[in-house]
Formats: structure tokens, C-alpha cells, sequence
């Protein structure tokens, strides 16, 4: 039996997967002299493979038996993956406590995870997504106990580990049951359809549905799974917990949200409970993140809780997205979750840029290597203010546009309770922002002088990077909302 | 080409010349304070040059929305960046450029960090020149948003002893009112059905009762926490007190009268039915805060704190006038809400030439003052008259209207017995300010001279130039309250008249 392939849909996660290859070899061959290989290297795949996105066109197109597919929403994804992991690498450069890793490895490996989220949001068929959200996962827990000396990253790993090969037990459980109940098939809109079709009784659904779910909680980091994100976050090298939040979740949103509209058919008995369940995750998360975060002494940490606080938020995207269903394009839900996911993008990244750089420079994350910092390192203060600011969700940043079209949303589909969850949220949220800007800005500097390295190069560009989004989305909305709707029209085509 | 550039485009030139300030701040050394202070004053004055342009140009006659400017923004939302002024709005738009400006000179007395402080002081006053020209809902949301960080990094770096929690505490309760706000600003677009933003456009359409309660309930609650109605204004003596004085006189001075400019501006043009309904609970609220303000007022033993509670006291005037929907009430309203302005802006920076000087501030500590500090003494004790309504000078007209308006309330309210009651017990809210205000300056300029501030210098010319305004402006607007009523006049009119209309056919 001929398969037939479509490279060139292919070709994007081609080049990631060669290009780490070609990291690979070059560094078994020529070890010492091309240590500065690997990051232009690189870049240069990333370059490569966004280019060939981009010449993929922004039709429909589907391959490999129809379990590779590729439309807007796909590119716009996978474009937020490409751009997280190149502002990562550009991070991983300076970060110093990677220098006594192999540091070429770590980047293939970077490059191999990528690849693997590409697949993810991708994925049409049962199998090729649970491979690669397998691969994904994998390479993940190497790269987060990377600094396999470091007891804290050791802890990360294998804490990240656990969780994640658990419940992607149970998921595989729950693709089992519908894999059985909807009769043999694989490709998930036929399951979908298959599902509406043989009557199955909906408490099948639900169940399956669930164990699914729990799979894809984890690897977004929302609660009841969120338990790996605090540790995770704070123990892995800085660079990756920033992969961490952005990218992974972002690959984790895109799956969460094609199985959630190829496998719940509307207008069935299965939404009610299912947006029950769903809204209760997001509120929880949204409750947990806001509030235990205060508690939190150490930035990395803190950040952890803000993303499990944001991805409630986005939770909410996926529920009204699930519901309020209309095929002209204007569809709220989805659109509101593409744009907080771009806008996360920047203001996480930035914020984390900046912690890798103060970490870098003072050589800690705990709030007390941030007395001061106005006075000490007043560019560096002023943007964690301002990526903070834009993750409370002031205007005018992304941040605000974000959460504005959710809310607008939520409350357009009459979820009013998350509506409400969700302000009383942020208000909380900010003050556990406002720790750290009154921390930098009205506590003393330290009497020692905490001796301070310089910051390389690429840390700036991958910061300007960020905060470009952060400010100009925030000022100027009007292109990415346009993109995003855009992206959206299509979803209903396959 | 002058025309085109600046008069038709005057309002964003007012808004945005503190940011042009911004721009040039960023350039000059920190260590250059003379000429971080010369920009940002300039900064200011321009921009209260350029409204008074705006003033002069204005024609009160007409009740239409004046100097509108248009551009799109968020299409797909209805979103645009529009901004006009009207007989309400542009009183306020003069009292925010020239407390800025004030408040501006009066910043001379901060010390350190000077460069943070200006670039913060000039983002601040755009936000607040932004509020009170937006004509589009989320821009003026943006706007009242935009005022809370700097406000926050102000109180809380240059603050006083207490400043952090005073500062967390404002940041928070008035997000708190801003999102609730921003859950009715969007209910009005999603399940009101409007498809726009734009104020002027929402305020054409009906919306159903149930809707509109639910809305002004929810947008009530921001501009509850701003102006501040008793029992939400327990953020308004810590942030007050621990701010830095030119701070304090931008926070009493402009930023209550954004939630009074609110609940006229939104509440009362997008969801008047709503309005109405909560007509005799605003009016109970007002004499709450009348009467508990002054009351606690009498109670303090800090100077400042006794001015903060004051503002307290002047604001349920306001309310009062507004709940009262009469021209005369209406026009009571706005004018309070300018008078307090000016005359509570006089007090603080008078509060800050003591603390200056003494760095205490409380009440008892002094004595005789007048003996050692002529000027200040007739300075303050003018300032506080007109503070408690002493007929002549501005606080009484704002007062006098109020008052009088409501109480022969509109007849369509057919509330008059309640409004009488209420405003009968108001009135002692009058004697007990009086009370507390002479008793103050009793116990600060007369008596027995405190060995202890015996060489205390008098009032100096710098602080006396950012006084000596506001006291022309309390003299002329009391004896010639037509400056300001005139502008108002036909704006109140019609929006008395429209919320009235849509009673009568209750």
C-alpha cells in the first residue's frame, strides 16, 4: 500500500529535526573547535523552517493518510512555537550555568522539542499526536534536568517526569476507550463523527473525554495537573522553564483545542458537563495561581503560579470557543485564545528574559537579589515593570487587549460566573506583581555591593524582541486581532 | 496649516504634550534637577496654555460635543480614538492642566530620584487629561487605567512614613472598581447589543431596565471607589496622607472628580433609567458621606488627614446634586466638583509648606502661629473659608446650588419629601465643616506660641506663586459664578432634560 506524501507540508519539522541532527554531528566531529556553532546554527533552522511555514499557503492541506494536516490556525501556532524556542536560544546563550554542559547538545535537543510541538499542533490522527506529545514530553524532561549536577534541576526532571509519564498513561487510556467506542479509527474529526453516529452513550464520552483531559492538563499546567509546574519551573535552567511556559503550553492549547471541537460534536449531551468540568479547571487555576503566588520568595516560582493563573484565563478562551459556535469566522473564543496566547508569548518571555538576566548578573532568582534594582540596574527594572504590568494586564499592553477579549468573550457567551472569576482574579494577581515592583522600586539596595557580570548581547535582542510585542500589540491591536480572526475562519473546514 | 495642525487636532495636543515631556525627560542626565524641573513645568504649562486656547474657542451655547477629534482603532470592536469636550467636561479639563502645572512647581520640594519622579508626575497627568476627554468607552478606560501606575510608584517611593501600604492599598481597590467597571463596559457591548464603544452612540440607544441596573451597578462601583462614596473610600486618608504634597493635591484635586465626571458622563448619558432607579440610594449616599466626612474630619489629629476627610465631606455635595437632577443641582455638581478642586489643591499645598517646614502635622503640636507665619495664616484661613462655604468665595456656590437643587428635586423623581428630609440634614454638615475648620485654625494660628516652631519662616515666594492662583479663582468664582455656569449651563441643560424625559414616561 502506497502512502502518499506531501514533503512539503513535512518540511518545516524536517528541517528542525535536521538541523539538530547536522548540531549533533558537527559537534561529535569537531567537538572543541565549533563550540560556537551550534547557537548560528541554530538560528539558521529556525529561519529555515519559518520560512518554509510561511511558503506552505494558507489553505487546508492534509497528508500522510490524512493524519498530518496544516491550515491557519496551525501556522499561527506553530509560528508562536518558532518564535518562543529562538528567543529561548538566544537566552540559553548567556545563561551561566549551562557553560559546563554540553551546551551544542542541549540546543539539537531544543530544536528536537520543537519539532516535536510542530507535530503536535499538527497532529490529526490518534497515534501521530500521542507519539508526539510523547516526543515532546521526552525531550522536555532531559532538557529540564539537563544540569544533571544540580540537585534543584535533578528534582525539576524528575518531578516533571513523573507527572508527565502518568498522565500520559491515562491519556493513552482515554484515547484507548474512544479509540474502542467509536469503532476502530484513528483519525480524530472521523472519530468525532463516528462518536455522533453510533449513539455512544454519553457517559462513555464523558469519561474518556476525562482521562484525555487529564493529559492534556498536564501538559498545559492547568489544575488538577498543575502540581509539577512550581517545582519544574523554579529547578530547570532558566532558559528552559521559559521554553516551558511558553512554548510546550502553547503546543498543549492547540491540541486541547482541535480535540475539543473534532471530538465533542455540538448541541449533545456532553457539552453541559464537560463545560462544567472545564470551567470549574479554570477557575480553580485561576484561583490557585493568583493566590498562592503570593506566597512565592523566589521569581521563577512566582512566575510558575502567574502561568497557571493565565492558562485558567486562556481555559476560558477554550470554553467559550467549545460552546458559542457560529461559522462565520467571528468567533469569539477561539480568536480571544490565539490572541492571549500571542500576547503571552511576548510578556512571558520578556519577563523571563529579564529574570534570566538578573539571575545571570547577581547569580539569584529569590526577591531579595531585586532590592533595589531601580537604583542598581534602572533598564533592567524598568522592563521587568513593564512585562509585569502587561501579565496584570494594564493597558496599554498585550496583556490588557488579551484579557479584555477573552472577557469580552466570556461574557458575550453568557459565561458570566468566569467572567467574574477572572477580574476578581487579576486584581489578585497584581498584587502579587506589585511584590516584585515595590520590591525594585521602593525597597533600599543592599549595603554589599553584589558583585554584577555583564549581560551578552543576544539577551538584549531576545528582550527588544519581547518588548516590542508587549508595547505595540498593546497600543496597536488591530493587525494581530485581524491575523487572528483570520486564522480562526478556517477551523471549521475539515 | 497652524490651523489644521494644532486647533483641529487641540485635544490630543493637550492629552499627549506631558508624554512629548516624557520624551525629553528621558534625555536629560538625572543629575541635571534645574532643568528636570524646567522641562516638566514647561511640559504642563503648555498644556494649560493650550486648554486655555481650547476655553476661549469654546462655545458655550452650544450643548454638542466641541473639538471632537476621530480616528479608528479597534475596528472589529467599534473601537475608535475619539475625543471631544462638552460644558461638563471642560471645567474639569482646566482645573486637571492647572493643578498639573501647580502641582508641577510645587514638586520642586522633592529631592531625590527627581528624574523618576517627573516622568511618572507627566504620565499621570496624561492619563487624567485622557479621561476627561475620551468619548469612546474602552479609551476611557484605558485612560482611567493608565492613572493608576504612576500614582502607585508615586505614593509609594516618595511617599510618607506609611507609603507602601498606602500605595498597595490604592493600586488594588481602585483595580478592583476599574475591572468591575470594565465587566459593564463590555456587557453593554456584548449583551446590550450596541455595536460600538463610542459614548455619544451608546447614549442614543435604549436598553432594557434589568440591563441598565445591572450595568450601573457594576460600572457604579469604579467610579464609587473614585470619587469616594462612603463605604468604599477607606483607601482615600492612607493613600491622601502618605502622598507626597504635590501628589496629594492631583489625587483630591483631579482624580475624585473622575469618578463624580464618571457617574455624570457614563452612568447618567448610557444607562439613565438605571440612574434613576438608584436616584434616592445616591442621594442617601451623599448625605452619608457629607455628614460621616465631617464628622471623622472633626475627629483628626493630622492635619492632612483632616483635609482628606474634608474631600470626603465636599464629594457627598456632589453626589446630592447629581441624585437631585435639576439644572441647579446638576450645576451645583459640576461646580463642587471644580471648587473642591481648587480649594482643596490650596489646602494641601498649604499642608505641605507646614510640613515642610515642621515635618509634623499634627494639630495640637502648633500654636500661634500667625505670629510667626502673617502670610501663611491669612493664606490658610482664606483658603479654609472658602473651604467651609463661606458665602463670597466658590465653595459656598457649589454648595448653595447643590443644596438648593435638591431640594425641590425634579418633579418626575416624585421623591421631594425624601429629598427634603435629606437635605435638611445636610445642611448640619455645613455646621459641623465649619466647626472643624475654624477649630483647626483656632488651635494651629491663635493661642499661645509653641517655643518649638518660633523660627519658623513664613511662606515663600515660590509656594505663594502656586497659591496665589487658585485664591483668585475661589474669589472671582464666588462673587462671578457665571464663569464657569455659563460654559455648563446648556450642556446641564440637555442632560437634565434627557434623563427627565425618559422618567416622565415611567
Amino acid at each position: 500500500m502506497k502512502i502518499d506524501i506531501n514533503w512539503a507540508l513535512l518540511s518545516p519539522e524536517l528541517a528542525l529535526i535536521g538541523g539538530a541532527m547536522v548540531i549533533f554531528i558537527v559537534d561529535l566531529i569537531f567537538r572543541r573547535r565549533a563550540r560556537y556553532l551550534h547557537l548560528p546554527l541554530a538560528i539558521i533552522t529556525l529561519v529555515v523552517a519559518s520560512w518554509l511555514l510561511s511558503s506552505l499557503g494558507w489553505n487546508y492541506q492534509s497528508t500522510v493518510a490524512d493524519s498530518f494536516f496544516t491550515d491557519r490556525a496551525a501556522i499561527f501556532f506553530k509560528f508562536i512555537v518558532y518564535l518562543g524556542t529562538f528567543i529561548i536560544l538566544l537566552l540559553a546563550e548567556g545563561y551561566r550555568p549551562l557553560s559546563r554542559y554540553p551546551l551544542p547538545e542541549f540546543t539539537g535537543l531544543v530544536l528536537l522539542a520543537a519539532s516535536a510541538m510542530s507535530f503536535m499542533v499538527s497532529s490529526k490522527d490518534l497515534v501521530l499526536l500521542y507519539i508526539s506529545i510523547e516526543f515532546a514530553s521526552i525531550v522536555c524532561y532531559i532538557l529540564a534536568g539537563y544540569m544533571r549536577n544540580n540537585v534543584e534541576s535533578a528534582e525539576a526532571g524528575l518531578k516533571y517526569f513523573l507527572f508527565g509519564a502518568s498522565s500520559s498513561a491515562v491519556m493513552l487510556m482515554g484515547f484507548a476507550l474512544l479509540f474502542y467506542v467509536s469503532g476502530g479509527v484513528t483519525n480524530l474529526p472521523a472519530m468525532g463523527q463516528a462518536l455522533v453516529e453510533n449513539n455512544i452513550h454519553p457517559a462513555f464520552i464523558i469519561i474518556a473525554f476525562g482521562l484525555v483531559a487529564v493529559g492534556l492538563s498536564y501538559k498545559v499546567g492547568a489544575v488538577p495537573i498543575h502540581g509539577w509546574v512550581p517545582d519544574t519551573y523554579q529547578g530547570a535552567p532558566t532558559p528552559i522553564t521559559a521554553f516551558l511556559s511558553v512554548s510546550s503550553k502553547v503546543a498543549g492549547i492547540a491540541v486541547f483545542l482541535r480535540i475539543i471541537i473534532w471530538l465533542l460534536p455540538q448541541e449533545s449531551a456532553i457539552m453541559g458537563p464537560w463545560t462544567m468540568i472545564l470551567s470549574f479547571s479554570a477557575m480553580a487555576s485561576m484561583i490557585l495561581g493568583s493566590t498562592v503566588g503570593i506566597l512565592q520568595m523566589n521569581l521563577k516560582r512566582l512566575l510558575a503560579y502567574s502561568a497557571i493563573a493565565h492558562i485558567g484565563f486562556i481555559l476560558i478562551g477554550i470554553i467559550v470557543g467549545m460552546n458559542y459556535v457560529t461559522n462565520t469566522g467571528n468567533d469569539f473564543g477561539k480568536v480571544s485564545v490565539l490572541i492571549y496566547v500571542a500576547g503571552y508569548l511576548f510578556m512571558n518571555l520578556g519577563a523571563f528574559a529579564i529574570v534570566n538576566m538578573v539571575g545571570n548578573a547577581t547569580g539569584g532568582y529569590e526577591l531579595h537579589h531585586y532590592q533595589g534594582l531601580a537604583s542598581r540596574k534602572p533598564v533592567l527594572a524598568l522592563l521587568l515593570a513593564v512585562f509585569l504590568l502587561a501579565l496584570a494586564g494594564i493597558p496599554p499592553t498585550v496583556g490588557f487587549i488579551a484579557k479584555f477579549y477573552v472577557l469580552a468573550a466570556a461574557i458575550k457567551a453568557d459565561f458570566i460566573a468566569l467572567a467574574v472569576v477572572g477580574i476578581l482574579t487579576s486584581v489578585v494577581s497584581l498584587f502579587l506583581y506589585a511584590r516584585v515592583l515595590k520590591v525594585m522600586y521602593m525597597d533600599k539596595p543592599p549595603k554589599e555591593e553584589i558583585p554584577s557580570k555583564p549581560i551578552p548581547a543576544p539577551s538584549w535582542a531576545a528582550v527588544g524582541l519581547c518588548l516590542l510585542g508587549t508595547l505595540l500589540w498593546g497600543i496597536y491591536p488591530d493587525p494581530l486581532i485581524h491575523f487572528a480572526k483570520f486564522c480562526v475562519k478556517q477551523i471549521w473546514l475539515q | 496649516m497652524l490651523e489644521t495642525v494644532f486647533l483641529n487636532h487641540i485635544l490630543s495636543w493637550i492629552v499627549f504634550t506631558p508624554v512629548i515631556g516624557i520624551i525629553v525627560l528621558f534625555f536629560i542626565p538625572k543629575e541635571k534637577t534645574r532643568a528636570l524641573q524646567w522641562v516638566s513645568v514647561v511640559a504642563t504649562f503648555s498644556a494649560f496654555v493650550l486648554s486655555a486656547i481650547l476655553w476661549c474657542r469654546f462655545q458655550p451655547s452650544s450643548a454638542e460635543m466641541q473639538a471632537v477629534e476621530y480616528a479608528t482603532w479597534i475596528p472589529q470592536f467599534g473601537i475608535g480614538y475619539s475625543m471631544g469636550v462638552d460644558g461638563i467636561s471642560m471645567p474639569l479639563v482646566m482645573l486637571t492642566t492647572l493643578l498639573s502645572f501647580l502641582a508641577a512647581v510645587a514638586s520642586f520640594s522633592i529631592k531625590e530620584r527627581i528624574k523618576e519622579y517627573y516622568i511618572l508626575y507627566l504620565l499621570l497627568v496624561t492619563g487624567m487629561l485622557g479621561v476627561f476627554v475620551s468619548l469612546d468607552l474602552v479609551l476611557f478606560y484605558v485612560f482611567w487605567e493608565v492613572v493608576l501606575v504612576p500614582m502607585y510608584f508615586l505614593i509609594g517611593i516618595w511617599g510618607g512614613a506609611k507609603r507602601e501600604y498606602a500605595a498597595i492599598k490604592f493600586f488594588l481597590y481602585t483595580l478592583l472598581g476599574s475591572v468591575v467597571m470594565l465587566l459593564g463596559i463590555l456587557a453593554l457591548f456584548f449583551k446590550g447589543g450596541a455595536e460600538t464603544f463610542n459614548m455619544l452612540e451608546l447614549g442614543a440607544k435604549n436598553f432594557g431596565l434589568q440591563f441598565q441596573i445591572i450595568v450601573y451597578l457594576a460600572l457604579f462601583l469604579g467610579f464609587a471607589i473614585k470619587v469616594p462614596v462612603f463605604p468604599f473610600h477607606t483607601w482615600l486618608p492612607d493613600a491622601h496622607v502618605e502622598a507626597p504634597t504635590a501628589i496629594s493635591v492631583l489625587l483630591a484635586g483631579v482624580l475624585l472628580k473622575m469618578g463624580g465626571y464618571g457617574i455624570l458622563r457614563v452612568s447618567y448619558s448610557i444607562v439613565p433609567n438605571g440612574a434613576l432607579w438608584f436616584t434616592l440610594p445616591l442621594a442617601i449616599l451623599g448625605l452619608i458621606n457629607i455628614i460621616y466626612g465631617a464628622l471623622v474630619a472633626m475627629a483628626q489629629k493630622d492635619m492632612k488627614k483632616l483635609v482628606a476627610y474634608s474631600s470626603v465631606s465636599h464629594m457627598g455635595y456632589v453626589l446630592l446634586g447629581i441624585a437631585a437632577l435639576t439644572y441647579m443641582g446638576f450645576n451645583g455638581a459640576v461646580l463642587q466638583m471644580f471648587n473642591h478642586g481648587i480649594i482643596t489643591g490650596a489646602l494641601f499645598l498649604l499642608v505641605g509648606v507646614i510640613y515642610d517646614r515642621a515635618h509634623v502635622r499634627q494639630i495640637d503640636g502648633f500654636g500661634g502661629l500667625a505670629r510667626t507665619m502673617p502670610i501663611f495664616a491669612g493664606v490658610m484661613s482664606f483658603s479654609c473659608f472658602a473651604s467651609l462655604g463661606l458665602p463670597g468665595l466658590s465653595g459656598f456656590v457649589g454648595e448653595f446650588f447643590s443644596l438648593v437643587g435638591a431640594f425641590k428635586p425634579n418633579a418626575v423623581l416624585s421623591m421631594d419629601f425624601a429629598f427634603k428630609a435629606i437635605v435638611i440634614a445636610s445642611a448640619s454638615g455645613i455646621v459641623i465643616t465649619a466647626g472643624y475648620f475654624l477649630w483647626m485654625l483656632q488651635r494651629i494660628f491663635m493661642g499661645k506660641e509653641n517655643e518649638k516652631w518660633k523660627k519658623l519662616p513664613d511662606i515663600s515666594g515660590r509656594e505663594l506663586f502656586t497659591i496665589i492662583p487658585l485664591m483668585i479663582l475661589m474669589l472671582l468664582i464666588g462673587i462671578w459664578p457665571r464663569l464657569l455656569v455659563d460654559v455648563m449651563n446648556p450642556t446641564i441643560i440637555r442632560m437634565v432634560d434627557f434623563v427627565a424625559s425618559l422618567a416622565g414616561g415611567k
